[in-house]
């Protein structure tokens, strides 16, 4: 048989398997290892793919990916997603629709100290989610604006996200991390508009909220509450761009941070930060064998030649670049119904890097988009991450139906978002091109 | 049988968290003191060595442990559909598949381990650094997941039979045994 025929029978194969229940990470293996079989011979599979997995794990940039989970681990027991739900109520609490304004900015700030989008969803949905509906907050509202405010955590620094981007496209991870800030803020800025806009033309979506202290000196009293979130940002991006750590190690610096905070607010304890280590550990451990497990099916779909035809026949198109980034929102748009964001990115970078590259534009301002586009899919069905780690923290109260539904409309700003991204660069380049971030 | 798969998870939970755990602190401390050594005093010596070769014991004495709490991502909507049973038996089937092909590869591993234990393998570098008992860890941690992989199979299976709970696990894939 044809190498390239194996490699599409591969790719059918990984996607019926995906279908069969078969966790992601082990149909990439399955399909990855099989298919290799049956290209080359099995003593040099034996030898070789372990050690591709061996290799591809052990790297030393990847190392910041389990420490900044950690740091937001930590940062969670400190309390520091309590301060930043407290300042954005006092703040925005009497706007339309100002629990759920006031919880998208949250989710802004505890970005800040967090790195995954999923830990951002499990906190506010406990947290803002039933405050929310008692206050007679429409129920989709209540729920989808926790799960598209958690994918704020993609684009707000640091980002386990743009950390494996940039792994795969050896691009700088420090202007990576920075470059989302200003796209972060706008995300922010838009949800909170279109929020406080749609409350305003249908009131019954939120009824007004008086359960909350708005006065100045409230304000102020809870932004001064928010010193250690402040803290933990600056340190973590300042040890980087002053060029005092790497990132990996800008990291350990915010992992060490953060548990200083937690002595500072008398919440140290020897449980607390062995549970933080090791639920970061065990996400680690997922996240590290899609990579390694995507490691051995790429390598699959690159020998029997499947991504050298793709690239060739994407490039014959001759496509415009506005052609060629309308086809990429539709395929992540797809995909992200069936895979999660570091599978997606594991699966295609090794196709789109290129694509990108040949029509000469940065990979930092790709990294951003392509940022924004896979966390689209953690909140589209049937495989929305964010939607399912809400259902797992809120139990038999929500039915996840009901979570897809109120994430749907979000959808829509979500990708206004990542066109408004790709239509200016510079909103992604400006602030790594100034401060010159390595 | 039951039992046996219980005394088993029980020690490898035990014994798991610890490896887990500690690999990941040791590297905090490590690139946190060459952050700080590196800028006031001398770089901490062999960090990159150490912390690659901490990362691959925390993630591959972790993943077993994620397999044993169904924790590996899925997609099940479309097959939720589906009778119990048989969602099992395609949980059985995903499982036994992803032991052999994970069996084969820790093979692989072992045999590597075992060359590179003969040789007394080291990366060159500034520093000498042993990479034999990180390549033996690698290999433990690929066989701790193919064992793993065979009792969540065992499991999967006599859930398809008709069990209601079977060595920790219920019918809707939640475990029964509360954690501590």
């Amino acid at each position: 048989m044809e190498p390239l025929t194996t490699g599409y029978i591969g790719f059918a194969a990984f996607v019926a398997l995906i279908f069969l229940r078969v966790p992601i990470a082990y149909a990439m293996a399955i399909v990855g290892t099989l298919g290799l079989l049956s290209v080359y011979d099995s003593a040099t599979v034996f030898k070789f793919v372990p050690f591709e997995m061996f290799s591809q794990t052990s790297s030393f940039t990847l190392a910041s990916l389990p420490l900044f989970l950690l740091m937001g681990y930590l940062a969670f027991y400190a309390d520091l997603a309590t301060d930043s739900y407290e300042a954005a109520k006092a703040w925005f609490g009497r706007v339309p629709g100002g629990l759920a304004v006031g919880t998208v900015y949250a989710c802004a700030i505890f970005g800040a100290c967090s790195g995954s989008s999923l830990a951002t969803c499990a906190v506010f949905s406990k947290m803002s989610v039933p405050e929310m509906i008692r206050a007679g907050y429409n129920r989709k509202l209540s729920l989808g604006v926790v799960a598209a405010g958690g994918g704020l955590d993609v684009l707000i620094p640091p980002s386990i996200i743009m950390v494996v981007y940039g792994v795969m496209t050896e691009t700088s991870i420090g202007k990576l991390l920075i470059a989302g800030i200003l796209p972060g803020i706008v995300y922010a800025c838009i949800f909170a508009v279109a929020i406080a806009g749609a409350c305003w033309w249908k009131p019954e979506l939120a009824p007004p909220f008086r359960d909350v202290d708005t006065s100045w000196r409230a304000r102020w009293a809870t932004v001064r509450n928010l010193w250690a979130v402040a803290a933990l940002f600056v340190l973590v991006l300042g040890a980087i761009y002053a060029g005092w750590a790497t990132p990996d190690e800008a990291a350990a610096v915010g992992v060490v941070g953060a548990a200083v905070l937690l002595a500072y607010r008398r919440r140290f304890s020897w449980a607390a930060v062995k549970g933080a280590t090791i639920d970061s550990a065990k996400a680690s451990a997922m996240i590290f064998l899609l990579l390694g497990c995507a490691g051995i099916f790429a390598k699959f779909l690159s020998v029997t030649g499947v991504i050298a035809t793709l690239t060739k026949g994407v490039m014959e198109m001759q496509l415009p670049f506005w052609g060629l980034m309308g086809c990429l929102i539709l395929l992540y748009l797809v995909l992200g119904c069936f895979l999660d964001a570091i599978s997606m990115m594991l699966l295609t970078m090794p196709l789109v890097a290129p694509l990108i590259t040949a029509h000469g534009q940065s990979l930092v301002w790709f990294g951003v988009f392509i940022s924004m586009m896979v966390v689209i899919g953690a909140v589209t069905p049937p495989l929305g991450l964010n939607c399912y780690v809400m259902k797992a923290a809120m139990g038999d109260d929500v039915e996840l139906n009901e979570i897809f539904a109120g994430a749907l409309p979000f959808v829509a700003l979500m990708l206004l978002i990542a066109i408004i991204i790709a239509a200016f660069p510079q909103l992604s380049l400006w602030l790594p091109d100034m401060m010159g971030g390595r | 049988m039951e039992r046996a798969i219980l005394a088993y998870e029980r020690v490898y939970r035990r014994v798991a968290t610890y490896l887990v755990f500690l690999p990941l602190l040791a590297m905090t401390v490590i690139e946190f003191l060459n952050a700080i050594g590196r800028k006031l005093f001398v770089p901490f010596p062999g960090t990159v060595e150490s912390v690659e070769s901490l990362l691959v014991v925390s993630v591959y004495f972790g993943v077993a442990l994620v397999a044993l709490e169904g924790g590996h991502v899925n997609v099940t909507i479309g097959s939720d559909r589906l009778p119990v049973p048989v969602q099992q038996v395609l949980d059985a089937l995903g499982n036994l598949l992803a032991a052999l092909v994970f069996g084969f590869l820790a093979a692989g591993a072992a045999a590597e381990a075992a060359r590179s234990i003969a040789l007394l393998e080291f990366r060159l570098g500034v520093y000498r650094f042993p990479l034999w008992p990180f390549k033996t860890l690698f290999a433990a941690g690929l066989v701790l997941l193919t064992v793993q992989l065979v009792l969540n199979t065992v499991k999967h299976l006599a859930l398809a039979r008709g069990r209601e709970s079977y060595a920790g696990l219920n019918r809707q894939g939640r475990e029964t045994i509360q954690v501590t």
